[in-house]
């Protein structure tokens, strides 16, 4: 179909045999001319051959009805967008009237579409006046300036135009791709990431990661099985279990054991599916013919007695026939409450591993490891800041990590305290957040069992002074408020009573143990709320 | 005819176009806009929008679902989904989320899938008052980022689109009567204009200040505004 | 131009078409109706820019050509000449077409109307309609009568200023909808769906052309042919052709507010109800005071009352009216309840929820005409 500017041709046809030019009115003609004569209006009326004809008949399309000035009008057009463009500038076109399009003309009017009511309106409002006199001084024949509704600018464009600005020119793709791909180990959900090789060792998760490697090198060796993993969330029970299934599924050689993995609640849905289509028979035979099972996530079957009650039974069935069981779980077997005590006792009778909080080593030597895994160089500051604030979990301390490679490589800016404290501001400020001086008072008050008001009282006795103390010590380091701000909320004391606290407190901490464990429970409890 | 008539309107709604031509393009929104045109570019393949109400992120939500010919989901109503999953999802207001173990579940199997999920919030996901850890870590992780409130110089264009969406007709000293004494949030904006609609609809006239004083009372700040208009 | 015609046939005519002409017009030409004869007939057309009205009849033409005249002073004149008398049109001959002067005589009587350039009447193109179907001008009546008293007069509410006509399906029959609404009460009438409009866009015919078209209607029995885009819509009635362009809005979704769930179903035979309500609302003629009914098993009480002018009740009883829901009280604009029943020609059945919630009215009868009214808070 020919493209043209004029409503006659732009309708949407659903059927092209519906292509009628029914532009039927008599007057047709008096587009032509002003000043038409008599017998040429006669000659053109004779042509046009007016009602006798039915108005929705099916004819050809007649060459005089086409406006002759089609062309012209097209030039017009262009010259009006042009003018108007010169008029409000390039980035108020581009916003508003890029997406104008010509519609047909009747007697002295012209129609201007634009693909939404908005649109539309606002056209309407802010440029109306300045398209028609722009029409006007154009065409003479030309008195208004209808603006309505009407699709015509490609949606697809405006989509893409839409969403794609002010992006640095070549964003370079996350690092999510794995370099080696196994379809056996991506149907069963397995992150290529999650290997050995990726999982930083410290302190607290030393212990669960010997025992994982012991797994994936001994299958089902005695003492080792089930082994069961816990700790809180994003510490990297998950890693070390995808860890452990690669290592079997890339052993050299012909593939030796083969390898389920899956969450508890993928083991339920999987076993629901499979009542309802009833094929438990089959479930029940896919999942006892695997040498290693790993069901991540166990908390997740507590109340879903069934399900728990299969997975006993598959437990039972695997172990009997010496094949090895990987369990993750948020607690300890003994502190699931809420799972049956013979599947507990069960889970217990292995190895049993926890993953403790990171440490702010760990957490420093993570950030360096995904560092250079990425091959983006981090300053040292900046990894200090994060492994200082982001203490919560690994997940998200990663998660941090990535928000800032991203970051980086989408606008293209370098990677600086700033920028970190910018785009991370959502979470940093929710750490921050977390612990108020009210806490930390009511926290220190409930220890020590004194009275909250003592907090702020002029009381000087060492057994109100010295949680006092304590509090404010905790305040200055748990919160970002300063010392005067702190002074403010202990009965209004002044800005050096608390520099004070803060070093007595550092100093007690030191020579007395006992005194120090006090406060570092005190302010992994406020942490932790 | 008096705006505070007794009479009731039909509750009339249009639901909105949510056209890409529409969405105005600014600094406030202008990360949000970059980061939707770069799926790939998501760590782990999620992304969280949040801001205030009004602010434009549904609308968003509706042209990067559209674009990427994926789906959208409510929150609300989010149910647990077996595979295969859409390669695009969108779920919007996590405000309102129900069912935490289906969010995770759906995670779960995106990452798996490898689909990316757009998740829609009022505030990041960090102050979310979740009860599942292992929801609240993985979403804590995971990119947010953040649709500022309109400019101030947006507001007026944004009073437009919001009447235009209810294809209402009001003129432009009634608009710049009401952007002077509106709190200058796309929120309150957004509450007027729907009471407007109603209260002219109820009453069968325009609207006028008559009854925008009465529909809107508790919204419009009188004597400041008052007297800039007599400046 | 040069033609002879009867007064009767040009009357007829010019009625049809100066009807469109705006009376306050500030676009002089468009007072104007253009006449043109060619061949044996004369069309005249008229124009407001959003409707045209085209009507041809026959007429022995001596000379083909064209004029335009004030449309409201010929249409008086001829109104005035002798009942059967002929009358003849002539028009310059001069070089210049539609200069000076239309002469008209008739008998004894002769006038000369000035006459502006016939190049100048602007044109109202249709552009294509791919849509066509035809209509029997009583079911057109129909639709129309049903539904114009509830088009919204609120010209903010430019999308509520027509009648929302479209095809759609009731209770898997497909069926020509027409809907109107101004938020206070809703009329949906259907008819079979014609042949050819199973494709048709959804359309607002603005009001002005509705008014317009059903005056055409008035005294035509046959088939209305119809031609419509998203844009325009042509109606064909006989000689007379009506061209409107077509509100550039949307419609609201109006059947989200029928209500489906509505059970306290009221049967009141119709004319007792109509009368009944006539003389309880005379009491109060501002609209803001609602005519209340209050419901209990088989009886329904209706009540009014005005602050200057005191009550009035009326009681319909068992034999008139039936009901066994729970009691309820819910009051209307009585002009509302007075269109409705209006068109209803059988018995009335009211479907209520409660007192504040939409409110669906129906003929016992006739299921093809549904009515929403919105209560007042009483």
């Amino acid at each position: 179909m020919r493209i043209s500017p004029f409503g006659v041709s732009t309708f949407r046809v659903k059927n092209n045999t519906d292509w009628v030019q029914s532009s039927l009115l008599v007057w047709g003609y008096a587009v032509a001319d002003n000043r038409v004569k008599d017998q040429e209006l006669v000659a053109v009326s004779e042509k046009a051959e007016f009602l006798p004809a039915k108005p929705c008949e099916v004819a050809e399309p007649r060459g005089w009805e086409a406006p002759p000035d089609e062309a012209e009008l097209s030039q017009q057009w262009i010259r009006v967008q042009h003018r108007l463009q010169q008029e409000v500038g390039e980035v108020e076109y581009r916003a508003w009237l890029r997406q104008m399009s010509l519609g047909g003309l009747d007697g002295d009017e012209i129609t201007v579409r634009l693909p939404t009511r908005f649109l539309r309106d606002w056209v309407r409002s802010q440029y109306g006046g300045r398209l028609t006199a722009l029409w006007q001084a154009e065409n003479p024949r030309i008195r208004r300036v209808d603006i309505r509704v009407g699709a015509a600018a490609s949606e697809e464009l405006a989509l893409g135009e839409t969403l794609a600005v002010s992006a640095a020119p070549s964003p370079v793709e996350a690092p999510r791709a794995p370099e080696r791909i196994d379809a056996r180990a991506e149907a069963a959900g397995l992150d290529p990431r999650f290997d050995f090789e990726s999982f930083v060792v410290g302190k607290p998760n030393e212990f669960a990661y010997v025992c994982a490697r012991r797994v994936a090198e001994r299958p089902a060796a005695p003492g080792f099985n089930p082994l069961f993993l816990y700790g809180g969330v994003g510490l990297g029970k998950t890693h070390l279990m995808h860890a452990i299934a690669w290592e079997l599924i890339r052993r050299p050689g012909p593939p030796v054991f083969s390898v389920a993995y899956m969450s508890a609640e993928k083991f339920m849905y999987r076993f629901i599916a499979a009542i309802r289509s009833q094929s438990t028979i089959e479930f029940k035979e896919q999942l006892r013919s695997v040498d290693v099972l790993m069901v991540d996530d166990l908390q997740f079957l507590i109340g879903k007695d069934n399900t728990q009650e299969e997975f006993f039974h598959t437990f039972n069935a695997l172990v009997d026939a010496g094949k090895q069981i990987v369990v993750s779980a948020d607690k300890s077997p003994s502190d699931l409450s809420g799972l049956e005590d013979r599947l507990r006792t069960r889970l217990g009778c292995g190895m049993v591993a926890d993953l403790h909080a990171t440490t702010y080593e760990l957490r420093f030597s993570i950030l360096q490891a995904k560092a250079a895994r990425a091959g983006v160089s981090i300053p040292p500051k900046v990894m200090e800041f994060l492994a200082h604030k982001i203490t919560s979990n690994v997940r998200e301390l990663e998660g941090a990590l990535n928000r800032l490679i991203a970051h980086a490589n989408l606008f293209g800016r370098p990677i600086t305290l700033e920028t970190t404290q910018e785009v991370l501001h959502d979470i940093l400020r929710a750490h921050d957040r977390r612990i108020t001086i009210e806490e930390i008072q009511r926290k220190v008050a409930e220890h020590w069992n004194i009275r909250l008001t003592d907090m702020s009282s002029a009381r000087r006795a060492r057994a109100v002074a010295r949680p006092r103390q304590v509090a404010m010590y905790l305040a200055k380091q748990l919160t970002s408020r300063s010392l005067p701000e702190i002074g403010r909320k202990f009965g209004n004391r002044d800005h050096t009573t608390v520099m004070h606290a803060v070093a007595r407190v550092s100093e007690l901490m030191e020579r007395d143990a006992a005194f120090a464990e006090d406060v570092e429970l005190l302010r992994r409890m406020l942490e932790a709320s | 005819m008096s705006p505070f008539d007794p009479q009731l309107a039909l509750p009339l709604r249009l639901t909105p176009e949510y056209a890409a031509a529409d969405f105005i393009p600014a600094a406030s929104n202008a990360a949000a806009r970059s980061w939707l045109a770069r799926v790939s570019a998501w760590p782990e393949g999620r992304l969280v929008l949040w801001g205030a109400s009004g602010v434009g992120k549904t609308h968003l939500l509706h042209i990067w679902t559209k674009a990427e010919h994926g789906v959208m989901l409510s929150a609300r109503n989010l149910v647990p989904i077996s595979p295969p999953l859409p390669g695009r999802i969108a779920i919007d207001a996590l405000d309102d989320l129900q069912d935490e173990r289906a969010l995770l579940h759906l995670l779960n199997l995106a990452a798996e899938s490898r689909s990316a999920v757009l998740l829609a919030a009022r505030t990041p996901p960090a102050s979310w008052p979740l009860s599942l850890p292992d929801l609240k870590s993985r979403l804590c992780a995971t990119l947010a980022v953040v649709v500022k409130p309109p400019e101030d110089h947006l507001l007026a264009v944004l009073l437009q689109r919001l009447l235009a969406e209810r294809q209402l007709l009001v003129s432009s000293a009634m608009q710049s009567w009401l952007l002077r004494r509106l709190p200058r949030t796309a929120a309150a904006l957004r509450e007027a204009v729907k009471r407007l609609d109603e209260a002219a609809l109820a009453s069968g006239s325009p609207v006028s200040r008559t009854l925008a004083q009465h529909a809107l009372a508790d919204l419009l700040n009188g004597g400041a505004a008052e007297e800039m208009d007599n400046c | 131009m040069k033609c002879e015609i009867d007064r009767a046939a040009l009357l007829k005519a010019l009625a049809h078409v100066q009807s469109v002409v705006e009376k306050r017009n500030t676009i002089p030409i468009l007072a104007n109706v253009l006449l043109q004869a060619k061949d044996g007939r004369l069309s005249l057309t008229a124009t407001d820019m959003e409707i045209a009205v085209v009507e041809e009849v026959p007429a022995e033409v001596s000379r083909n050509g064209a004029a335009t005249a004030p449309a409201a002073t010929l249409y008086e004149i001829v109104r005035r000449l002798p009942e059967g008398a002929r009358i003849t049109l002539e028009h310059g001959g001069s070089a210049r077409e539609g200069e000076g002067s239309l002469s008209l005589r008739s008998g004894r009587y002769a006038t000369n109307l000035i006459a502006l350039p016939v190049g100048d009447f602007p044109a109202m193109t249709a552009g294509n309609l791919p849509h066509h179907f035809a209509l029997s001008a009583k079911a057109l009546r129909g639709l129309i009568d049903r539904t114009r008293f509830a088009i919204s007069t609120e010209e903010t509410r430019y999308y509520l200023n027509g009648i929302f006509l479209h095809a759609a399906e009731s209770e898997g029959t497909p069926v020509l909808r027409a809907v109107a609404t101004d938020g206070h009460r809703l009329a949906r009438i259907e008819e079979p769906l014609p042949e050819g409009a199973a494709g048709i866009p959804g359309v607002i015919l603005p009001r002005k052309s509705v008014l317009e078209l059903r005056k055409l209607l008035d005294d035509f029995n046959d088939e209305v042919e119809i031609a419509l885009s998203e844009t325009r819509m042509q109606f064909r009635i006989g000689p007379v052709m009506l061209t409107t362009k077509l509100i550039d809005g949307t419609f609201p979704e109006y059947e989200r507010v029928i209500p489906r769930d509505n059970d306290k179903i009221l049967r009141v035979i119709r004319k007792d109800f109509a009368e009944a309500v006539a003389r309880v609302a005379a009491i109060s003629t501002e609209r803001s005071r609602p005519v209340k009914m209050s419901l209990s098993r088989d009886l329904l009480v209706l009540s009014a009352s005005s602050p200057e002018q005191g009550t009035a009740t009326e009681e319909l009883e068992r034999g008139q009216v039936q009901y066994d829901a729970s009691p309820l009280e819910i009051g209307f604009q009585a002009r509302y309840l007075n269109d409705v029943t209006e068109h209803i020609a059988g018995d009335v059945e009211f479907r209520f929820a409660d007192g504040t919630a939409p409110t669906v009215v129906r003929d016992i009868a006739d299921l093809s005409a549904l009515y929403v009214l919105m209560p007042m808070r009483v």
